[in-house]
């Protein structure tokens, strides 16, 4: 199986071509990029909250975390061909969830 | 008394949130000419069109249940506002089961099985009934 090489891509087009390539290439690569900013985004802000306050809120962390990979899969989504809709699905179904658990646990520190 | 003040605007926000992020994209694409929208998707076509109806005739209910209060508060608080609450709970359970529909048509979509969505459901349902039975009796 031959794959293609990155100078067959017209990458004078923009940034927006060299991710295409990936995706191309790697097509979990999006997925997993959207995953990864979610777990940093998240870890990082409920472990900063808990060495600034004391105490940690999950949920919070949770929501941030996933409106912000929401908000970064839209972006995402204006390049044609990068990301299929079942993707952004998931991300706006992970940000209701999150919401929902915000919003309905008794912790509101 | 079971605080439902609470419970009901954590509803209400649910949707909107639901609403506005859908909005924010559906906008986002339509600003930029993107050849695909997060609209595309039927369930989350049809889950924004039922949300955004149940909240407006939330709006609609509650709104005319404050006129009806502001106008005579002795009478209505008695008599007349009972119609508009009972209304505005049917809408605002509207809203919930649309919710549920909603999280249960994009686990659907992103290729969960039926069997898997229907047995969670149920689990769901029963957790749901057994906490608003447990949160009237104990008035949290």
């Amino acid at each position: 199986m031959t794959y293609e090489t990155i100078n067959e891509r017209n990458l004078s087009a923009g940034v927006g071509e060299l991710l295409l390539y990936t995706a191309d290439i790697v097509p979990s690569f999006i997925p997993l990029t959207l995953f990864s900013f979610f777990i940093i985004i998240s870890m990082g802000s409920y472990f900063s909250k808990i060495r600034l306050t004391g105490s940690g809120n999950f949920p919070a962390s949770l929501a941030v975390a996933s409106y912000l990979t929401t908000i970064l899969a839209f972006s995402l989504s204006l390049i044609d061909g990068l990301m299929n809709i079942t993707t952004l699905v998931i991300c706006v179904t992970i940000s209701g969830f999150s919401t929902l658990l915000l919003l309905f646990t008794k912790d509101k520190n | 008394m079971a605080n439902f003040r609470n419970l009901i605007v954590s509803i209400l926000l649910t949707g909107l949130f639901f609403v506005a992020i859908i909005s924010f994209g559906a906008q986002l694409a339509s600003n930029n000419n993107a050849n695909s929208s997060i609209l595309d998707s039927p369930v989350i076509n049809s889950t924004y069109g039922n949300i955004s109806s149940d909240l407006s005739s939330s709006d609609s209910q509650v709104q005319t249940q404050k006129n009806a209060t502001e106008i005579d508060p002795g009478q209505t608080g008695d008599t007349l506002s009972i119609p508009s609450i009972w209304t505005s709970i049917l809408s605002i359970g509207g809203l919930v089961t649309g919710l549920f529909n909603a999280m249960f048509g994009l686990l659907f979509v992103i290729g969960i099985s039926p069997i898997v969505l229907a047995v969670f459901g149920a689990i769901v349902g029963i957790s749901i009934i057994f906490w608003g039975w447990s949160m009237i009796r104990r008035g949290t």
